[in-house]
């Protein structure tokens, strides 16, 4: 009798351990956003009780690129993970189209801005998202500006006193999204559409570089992120970051006892600001099919309206989709967020992406080079395009 | 040599046998992690590597392609590619398309986990069996054109080279002097050596990130020093900043390194003057030699050992400089100037994706070593006096 009763729950275990489905879900999201993700999954779990996602940290971003780069080429990746888009181009063989597996009315709920295809494949789908927007500090820029000009009299006014720790602006070489945002805004691009020349030294170009080393002169130049001088009591007038940042940003300005506010990016020829932060994507490579369909559920889930505007409540970064941008929860929670507000009009407004360009990753590269040199001042604005621009062909 | 017969040498063969048993362990982990990966790198070198979707043979052509393209960009599996596969033992049924382009498609069997892939020819449709992962084609010496003249690798060339030829003599040159000092007998040897020593063997990560702050433009002691000195002279000293200028950054490098080294290096050279028989000192001294005649002519030559085999490990182990780049800068530096050559081959294959590139790099690397080690052996070594 006890024989039989082991072999029965034995077997009852077994059928149930059938259904089941483990997925790996590898990601970068340290500290809150890291709890709150994890809060999501548990939320999953609880109503797909036959999907286990493995959720993985693997360290910050570097890391994550890193430990990607290895498990593709070792052909062990995880089933699903975040990564930004040129990663992607990496390992675009290795990809599932997505497109087969969301849900039809999913797939069109993107915002344009979101909206990319990689060699005419939907291989990732928007996940943790920021945009560049404008810091200022009140106390010195009453009105934020709203143009190039108005920008530009502000950072000279305020100006720049290294012994007192006063600078109008600043600008991070490592990031040149910056300045791609003011090529976009001035009407300019890397390449041409159909990528079959390089533009990045044209007169927009030309025009974008002129206004950064211009700005330059009054800038804190510096590699480390500015809410660490701005927590060493630096004064920075108004600067452009990752609506990310905020917390970051937000805190550094209350350690150091000064106010900072947000508002949407000063506009020239249009209102760009480029998108920021990851993607994510499904490994076909040693995945089941009930796998990549358990993950392609989970994206579903993450990108569920309720679920992108609970994510973007607590992370700071913006809901991906047209239903929780413009749904009641998202609009009654910036209703009272005026930062959270501006960042969502800097989106709609003006939110563009990364070019999704093989050779991306080199010419980020070749961009953090020359951005150094034209906000340090080394050169001439026009030759330090032009030379960019020889050496963008050269690789292109 | 001769080797003794299997009858003689019994315990010979025994005694070699336990050696390699006791040799296995390290064996093991040197030929997998230093070994393998050796070879592999010169092997990469001359390959363009990437993670793609590979066709093998052609199992199957069709003209008609019209219903094949359509159910495919539908993501459904066509009839005659079902039968094709069929034949092959394949249940249709197990079959899912996972990727869709123009002009190829691959789909792949649930049960046996192979991939089909559809490549579009012309007019022709052909079904080959595929395998994703790390694809390798032979480009030949590319990588090594590519990297000579990649203006980053010769700025990395450049930078190690500066990095090694300032770095690796004077941190002998304070070394002989630290050792030269500790032999004499200073009161407080015992304390000297060891704070000498400490940081060669405290973790390069806590190293580099309390020079980070020593070298910090606004809070950084170096700077507070400076000005402080300055203040002394009334002199105003304006703050330096030298990880941020480009000017700084390679003597900020040095500067820590041989700080890090030095005490190491010390206490070879110490523990090779404590070797030194007394009588030469004893004989030099009764013809009259001064303090400074006897270390330049006694000491100095009976170190030569020791001097050669810390060259040549400070040389390896200068151009292999990485950790503090990636600690103390976070990346190359202001305008590249702290990249490495070992820093470039990191960021080419891990963050770029160029295995081929990042290894020829690496090969590259390695022949300078080899070569300069070579010179080494051949040259330096006439110049080394070994006591009898």
């Amino acid at each position: 009798m006890r024989r039989v009763a082991i072999l029965t729950l034995v077997c009852a275990l077994g059928v149930g351990a059938l259904g089941q489905v483990t997925i790996s879900f590898w990601h970068a999201m340290s500290g809150a956003l890291g709890t709150t993700l994890t809060e999501l999954i548990e939320k999953f779990h609880d109503e797909n009780p036959a999907i286990t996602v493995d959720l993985i940290y693997q360290g910050g971003y570097s890391a994550l690129q890193q430990k990607l780069i290895a498990a593709v080429a070792a052909g062990e990746p995880p089933t699903l993970a975040q990564q930004y888009e040129n990663w992607t181009t990496l390992w675009l063989d290795a990809l599932v189209d997505l497109d087969l597996f969301l849900p039809e009315d999913l797939q069109g709920e993107f915002l344009p801005q979101f909206s990319q295809l990689f060699e005419g494949r939907m291989v990732t789908v928007p996940f943790n998202k920021s945009i560049l927007v404008l810091y200022y500090r009140p106390d010195l820029v009453p009105n934020p500006p709203t143009t190039w000009a108005e920008f530009e009299a502000y950072v000279t006014a305020i100006g720049k006193d290294e012994a007192k720790g006063i600078y109008g602006t600043a600008f991070r070489p490592p990031n040149p999204e910056i300045f791609l945002t003011l090529l976009n805004q001035a009407g300019g691009s890397i390449l041409s559409d159909d990528w079959s020349e390089v533009t990045i030294n044209n007169a927009a170009g030309l025009e974008a570089a002129e206004f950064a080393a211009r700005l330059a002169k009054y800038a804190l130049v510096d590699s480390a992120y500015t809410s660490d001088a701005i927590q060493k009591g630096l004064t920075i007038g108004l600067f452009i970051d990752t609506s990310a940042g905020y917390t970051y940003n937000m805190n550094a300005a209350k350690t150091a006892g000064v106010p900072l506010a947000v508002a949407p990016l000063p506009c020239h020829v249009n209102c760009a600001s480029m998108i920021q932060g990851t993607n994510l994507a499904v490994f076909a490579p040693k995945q089941s099919r009930a796998q990549i369909e358990a993950a392609a559920k989970l994206i579903a889930f993450l990108l569920r309206e309720d679920n992108t505007t609970y994510w973007a409540q607590k992370t700071g970064y913006l809901p991906v989709t047209r239903g929780a941008i413009y749904g009641d929860a998202w609009q009654a929670y910036i209703a009272t967020k005026p930062e959270q507000k501006a960042m969502t009009e800097q989106l709609i407004a003006g939110g563009f992406g990364q070019l999704l360009h093989p050779r991306y990753m080199d010419m980020r590269s070749l961009l953090i080079t020359y951005w150094e040199l034209l906000v340090k001042g080394e050169d001439t604005p026009k030759a330090i395009m032009d030379a960019l621009a020889a050496e963008i062909e050269a690789i292109r | 040599m001769k080797l003794p017969t299997l009858q003689k040498g019994r315990r010979f063969w025994w005694d070699t046998l336990e050696a390699y048993v006791y040799l296995l362990p390290t064996l093991a982990v040197l030929g997998l992690f230093t070994f393998y990966p050796f070879v592999n790198a010169f092997l990469y070198s001359v390959y363009d590597i990437r993670t793609r979707t590979v066709p093998g043979p052609v199992l199957h052509a069709t003209a008609d392609s019209t219903a094949w393209v359509t159910a495919l960009a539908r993501g459904r599996i066509p009839e005659e590619l079902s039968d094709v596969l069929r034949v092959r033992g394949v249940d249709p049924h197990e079959l899912w398309v996972r990727l869709r382009q123009a002009d190829r498609w691959v789909v792949k069997d649930e049960a046996s986990g192979q991939e089909y892939i559809i490549v579009r020819e012309g007019e022709e449709l052909r079904v080959h069996q595929a395998t994703t992962g790390w694809a390798m084609e032979s480009v030949g010496w590319a990588n090594f054109t590519w990297a000579f003249q990649d203006p980053d690798f010769r700025k990395a060339l450049v930078n190690t080279t500066v990095y090694v030829g300032v770095s690796v003599p004077t941190t002998l040159f304070l070394a002989l002097l630290l050792a030269t000092l500790l032999h004499r007998g200073v009161r407080g040897k015992a304390f000297f050596r060891l704070t000498s020593f400490l940081p060669y063997i405290t973790p390069v990560v806590a190293i580099t990130m309390v020079w980070a702050w020593i070298y910090d433009r606004n809070f950084g002691l170096l700077n507070y020093f400076l000005r402080s000195v300055g203040s002394l002279f009334g002199v105003e000293v304006s703050l330096i900043d030298w990880l941020n200028d480009p000017r700084y950054v390679m003597p900020a490098l040095i500067v820590m390194n041989v700080w890090r080294f030095v005490g190491y290096q010390a206490l070879i050279l110490l523990a090779g003057m404590q070797g030194i028989d007394r009588e030469y000192y004893e004989a030099a001294r009764v013809d009259g030699a001064g303090a400074f005649g006897v270390w330049r002519k006694i000491t100095v030559p009976l170190l030569t050992p020791q001097i050669f085999f810390l060259l040549i490990i400070s040389l390896i182990g200068s151009f292999k400089i990485f950790e503090e780049v990636l600690i103390l800068l976070h990346g190359p530096g202001p305008q590249k100037s702290g990249l490495t050559v070992v820093y470039y081959v990191f960021t080419k294959a891990f963050d770029s994706g160029h295995y081929g590139l990042a290894s020829a790099a690496s090969v590259i690397l390695f022949a300078i070593i080899f070569v300069l080690s070579l010179f080494q052996l051949t040259v330096t070594q006439r110049r080394v006096h070994y006591e009898r």
